[in-house]
């Protein structure tokens, strides 16, 4: 085995395990690190403004490949200021791979004042983790970083922290650099799931309900023909939209929470939850009519039954939970043409009814989905048009749509676009975000102008944390604090030197085709009043 | 009894326990307890434009004033996002109250999905703060409120976090808000401290380091008699700055790694008393720095006692009591004695004086010329801002501040906000370098909604330079240190503050005695070569 420092170790072990970028920002117990990354090129970094940056562009980068993104951490400040997008990649089931610093492995929370020390920031961390290692010298790294990696394919993809003490990085020990590997991942238990093809095919009524593990772990195609064999009508969460074209005849969309939907589940009798959790936001506080006959495939065995009781729980990868369905079905086709009538008039019921009392919201939608082609990205966060998208932007292509449903961060559109045209840079990028979110993440347009991100943010601007001072004036008739003073965001993006452009609702489709053609980072500020999505009884 | 709902509870609390200064967001967890603040006109609430604002400034406000601040978040976002800044109190040692609210109590630990929902936010609180409650019923609030204050006040100070579940954000309950309790410092033990001052009496030269919990306990007038008495040297830590004004004939300021005078004046005392100081790597060259053998400490936290060099006295107090006692039973040294000491204090003075060479030294100079001597100064984790220390001098306690240990980068801008918050009629200024404003600029909103007169010296060197030298010095190239920034001026226009660029430290000295006379905050971009 190789002779050669913890540094060397980390880096190539990235390049071993074929991780191409990383996002972060250097710091003294990272100097050592960066100092080797620069020796190399097959491993990219990309320097930010903020910690919270690099892992929110890092959730953007493994949303549109599937595979985990990664952050390098400095001890502290750094560590912590990475706090949120962590949380969110728990909440929202998104693999990250944190390779953080800490401080000296002798002066480990001991209260020492030493520069950047934490009470106890491996505690944290494991917390905000589905598992964290401390290595005990630089001979651990490489099987570390490994065996997070395993795990963000082999588990439901959530962040996985490898922490270093800084005096490892620079250590010397004899290293085993390992390989990338595909690992198998759960494939379900044939008898259950011959079961469950059986009360499936044998249904009238079965509806299939499309969760974020169908995007993660690339089963879109699977569920497809699945839904066509069994002639079943598709409803998607929000995280799992692009799940099916939302104009695929199956295609009820994203819209669990509206009357005619939640009648239609109601007269189901039976559902197939592919990588689901049927979470707070998606069931309205648990509040819809989820069948009784609910067969729920998911790679985290917690999650069957767990929110709502399930007839059949599988344990597996979406993809090869829901092929080894279509292989049970055996070439079985079934024809249910009044059933799918039905849920496509429950479909349009919502549409037609959004179209006539919440015109300007729906002409908004229209107008970036018409500006966009099909495979352009679009990231979006909590304001009151990301409400509305969730449910009328449709989505055509899986890993298009990113939206941070469960941990509900403002501010997480626009690094995440940064961050999914990095890694993808053939599509157009597309921020939807509110003036108070905007402001969260807005230093990040100093790293988008520098490295020529060229994506283009929407401000849906009303001057207030508008989301929360309808809540306010609903559940208590009276609003507090949720005002705000704001810059002129067209100023804004121009003394970053990025382009700022103003568009009323109305012009808001021209000016984004606009925006597109520049290859610029762009900025668009509408000014505009919107109400709260309405839901139909 | 009361009935209030847990949100009412949670203000009643604070406001009894004298809190009345609330800085946060709200959010869709957090109405309950916004909608109550309309019926508490004795708080004042500071909206943030990020969560680590409300943090720092609470931080800042508490630094400046010793008194508490409230930050408020939502659960999750709320919670992750002032996690740096209840670091950064932690570390320093600075009380602020942070009020979350939680996942219903029927939720906690189960990852339904819910909104907000983290994997432990308890443990997540618990390892990054020393003082942490869930609250189970409504009625529990205000104890747990008073808990918490106390725990900032009567013990070492530092962030405490208070978790309050949703369901009893509404919920309706009996509650008995109990009044303020003031806690009584903690007095020393009279045999301990005889002994003490026996030791100290007995040493030929004595030297006395004041650490950051001098300025902590407000103890600055005893610990200048006890020097006088003692004619002994006083130095500080970073966090002790002001403890002594630095232009008192016993003062030889902030130890700087590498000074050698200081160095010598340490190896020939045969005493040392150490008040509020951990004896941090910072300050001790990483515990290497030769202390002399009788280390008398006060503290009021007795883990730090003797825990990185021997303690011959230990006395776990408060530092004011402790320092009256001894300042009232020490006889005066002979006046031959203290004159030559003073000479001898004078000559190291010299020695560290600053060369007026740097341009870090003429920065500093104007800044300190355009600051009253009771003014503020924030630091941030910048070039300019490391000469600080040893070329900024300071004559007041809670007059200095820097994000020593944790070393955050952006503390400054919202710490300052926060500190002019709670003292309105001093003077302040934040020093902040280019890459670290990025981090908190968007408090810029907040200070102008406030209308501060605050000036905002960004020290603008195109990157992260700390580390661009360290590299060049090491691997003799670089990586990604330099940054596009954006044009600061235009920058601060787009908010609408005020914004001038500046090029030298006289122009500087204007641009801060005429950003007061604004009733809004001023960018001033300094560009460094």
């Amino acid at each position: 085995m190789p002779l050669m420092t913890g540094s060397d170790a980390v880096v190539q072990s990235l390049i071993a395990e074929e991780i191409d970028l990383v996002f972060g920002i250097l710091g003294y117990h990272t100097e050592h690190l960066y100092g080797r990354l620069m020796q190399q090129d097959k491993v990219r970094h990309i320097l930010v403004r903020h910690e919270q940056g690099a892992g929110f562009m890092a959730i953007g980068a493994a949303r549109v490949t599937g595979r985990a993104g990664t952050l390098f951490s400095t001890a502290g400040p750094g560590a912590l200021n990475g706090a949120t997008p962590m949380g969110e990649a728990y909440g929202d089931s998104v693999p990250l791979l944190n390779i953080m610093a800490e401080d000296m492995s002798q002066y480990l929370y001991q209260d020492r004042g030493i520069v950047h020390e934490s009470q106890d920031q491996f505690g944290i961390f494991s917390r905000l983790s589905q598992w964290s290692k401390q290595v005990s010298g630089p001979a651990e790294i490489p099987a570390a970083i490994h065996e997070g990696l395993r795990r963000t394919q082999v588990n439901r993809p959530r962040p996985v922290v490898v922490e270093i003490p800084v005096d490892f990085f620079t250590d010397e020990a004899e290293v085993d650099i390992l390989r990338a590997e595909t690992h198998d991942r759960p494939s379900g238990d044939a008898a259950d799931i011959q079961r469950a093809a059986r009360i499936l095919a044998e249904a009238e009524r079965p509806l299939i309900w499309a969760g974020g593990g169908t995007i993660s772990s690339g089963a879109w195609a699977e569920l497809q023909s699945l839904a066509e064999r069994l002639d079943a009508p598709v409803i998607t969460t929000s995280s799992g939209k692009g799940s099916i074209p939302e104009d695929h005849p199956l295609s009820v969309g994203n819209l669990a929470n509206q009357g005619p939907i939640k009648r239609l589940m109601s007269e189901s009798d039976a559902m197939l939850a592919v990588g689901a959790r049927f979470g707070y936001l998606p069931t309205a506080k648990w509040s819809i009519p989820i069948p009784e006959r609910l067969i729920h495939v998911d790679i985290d065995s917690t999650q069957p039954g767990k929110n709502f009781p399930v007839e059949i729980g599988i344990h597996a990868d979406a993809r090869l939970g829901v092929q080894g369905l279509i292989d049970a079905l055996d070439g079985a086709e079934c024809e249910r043409g009044e059933w799918v009538s039905a849920a496509q008039g429950a479909h349009k019921t919502v549409w037609d009814e959004m179209e006539r009392r919440a015109p300007v919201e729906m002409a908004i939608q229209r107008a970036v989905r018409q500006a966009l082609p099909d495979e352009a990205i679009i990231a979006a966060d909590p304001h009151l048009l990301g409400y509305w998208a969730r449910s009328f932007i449709p989505v055509y292509q899986p890993r298009t749509w990113l939206y941070d449903l469960a941990f509900g961060t403002l501010g997480y559109a626009f690094p995440v676009a940064l961050g999914a045209k990095l890694a993808a840079p053939g599509k157009p990028v597309v921020a939807l975000t509110g003036d108070g979110g905007f402001l969260f993440t807005s230093q990040e347009l100093a790293t988008a102008v520098q490295l020529g991100i060229n994506v283009v943010t929407v401000i849906f601007n009303d001057n207030a944390y508008g989301a929360i001072k309808e809540d306010f004036l609903r559940d208590y008739g009276r609003a507090y604090e949720v005002d705000l003073v704001n810059p002129d965001f067209v100023k804004y993006a121009e003394s970053f030197g990025a382009v700022g452009l103003r568009a009323s609702p109305e012009q808001l489709g021209e000016t984004l085709k606009h925006a597109l053609t520049l290859e610029r980072p762009c900025l668009i500020d509408v000014p505009v009043t919107l109400q709260r999505p309405l839901v139909m009884s | 009894m009361p009935v209030m709902t847990g949100g009412q509870a949670v203000l009643a609390s604070i406001e009894a326990g004298g809190v009345d200064t609330i800085f946060g967001i709200p959010g869709v967890h957090t109405a309950g307890i916004y909608d109550a603040l309309l019926d508490r006109p004795n708080i004042r609430h500071v909206m943030c434009r990020h969560e680590q604002g409300a943090g720092f400034m609470a931080d800042g406000y508490a630094r400046a004033s010793g008194k508490i601040a409230c930050a408020l978040t939502i659960t999750g976002p709320g919670v992750t996002n002032i996690a740096t800044p209840l670091g950064e109190a932690q570390a320093e040692s600075s009380p602020v109250l942070h009020v979350c609210t939680t996942l219903e109590s029927s939720m906690v630990g189960r990852d339904v999905g819910y909104l907000h929902e983290l994997r432990d936010q308890s443990g997540l609180v618990g390892s990054i703060v020393g003082w942490h409650r869930r609250v189970r019923r409504v009625s529990d609030i205000p104890g747990v409120v008073a808990d918490a204050l106390h725990h900032m006040r009567a013990g070492r100070p530092g962030p405490a976090s208070i978790e309050v579940p949703l369901d009893l954000v509404d919920k309706r309950s009996e509650v008995k808000i109990p009044r303020m309790v003031t806690p009584e410092p903690l007095e020393p033990v009279a045999e301990v401290l005889r002994q003490a001052i026996r030791l100290l009496v007995a040493s030929a030269n004595p030297v006395i380091l004041a650490g950051g919990g001098v300025v902590a306990a407000d103890a600055s007038k005893p610990l200048i008699e006890v020097a006088e008495k003692l004619s002994a040297p006083v130095f500080t830590t970073v966090n002790g700055k002001g403890a002594v004004p630095e232009d008192h004939p016993l003062s030889v300021g902030c130890r700087w790694r590498g000074d050698q005078s200081f160095d010598n004046l340490l190896s020939s005392a045969d005493a040392m008393l150490v008040v509020g100081s951990r004896l941090s790597a910072r300050n001790t060259d990483n515990w290497r720095l030769p202390l002399p053998r009788n280390i008398i400490q006060i503290d009021i936290d007795s883990r730090i006692i003797g825990r990185h060099y021997p303690a011959v006295k230990g006395i776990h107090a408060h530092a004011r009591p402790t320092l009256e006692k001894m300042a009232r039973n020490m006889p005066t040294r002979p006046v031959e004695l203290h004159r030559n000491r003073i000479r001898e204090i004078e000559a190291i003075r010299r020695s560290t004086r600053a060369s007026g060479e740097e341009p870090a030294v003429g920065i500093l100079a104007a800044v300190r010329e355009a600051l009253p001597r009771d003014g503020l100064l924030f630091n941030d984790m910048t070039t300019v801002c490391y000469q600080g220390p040893r070329h900024f001098p300071v004559y007041l306690p809670r007059t200095f501040f820097s994000p020593v240990y944790f070393g955050t980068l952006g503390f400054s801008v919202p710490a300052a906000i926060g500190a002019k918050v709670a003292m309105p009629e001093r003077k302040v200024v934040a020093l902040v370098g280019d890459g670290g404003f990025m981090f908190t600029s968007q408090e810029l909103s907040t200070a102008l909604a406030l209308e501060l007169p605050l000036p905002i010296v960004v020290l603008n060197d195109g990157g992260y330079m700390e580390l661009e030298v360290a590299f060049r010095r090491t691997y003799g190239r670089t990586i990604g240190c330099s940054l596009e920034t954006p044009d600061f001026v235009r920058l601060g226009r787009a908010f609408g503050v005020s914004a001038v660029r500046v090029g030298s430290p006289s122009d500087l000295c204007r641009a801060i005695r005429a950003a007061y006379r604004r009733r809004r905050p001023t960018v001033i971009d300094y560009t460094l070569n």
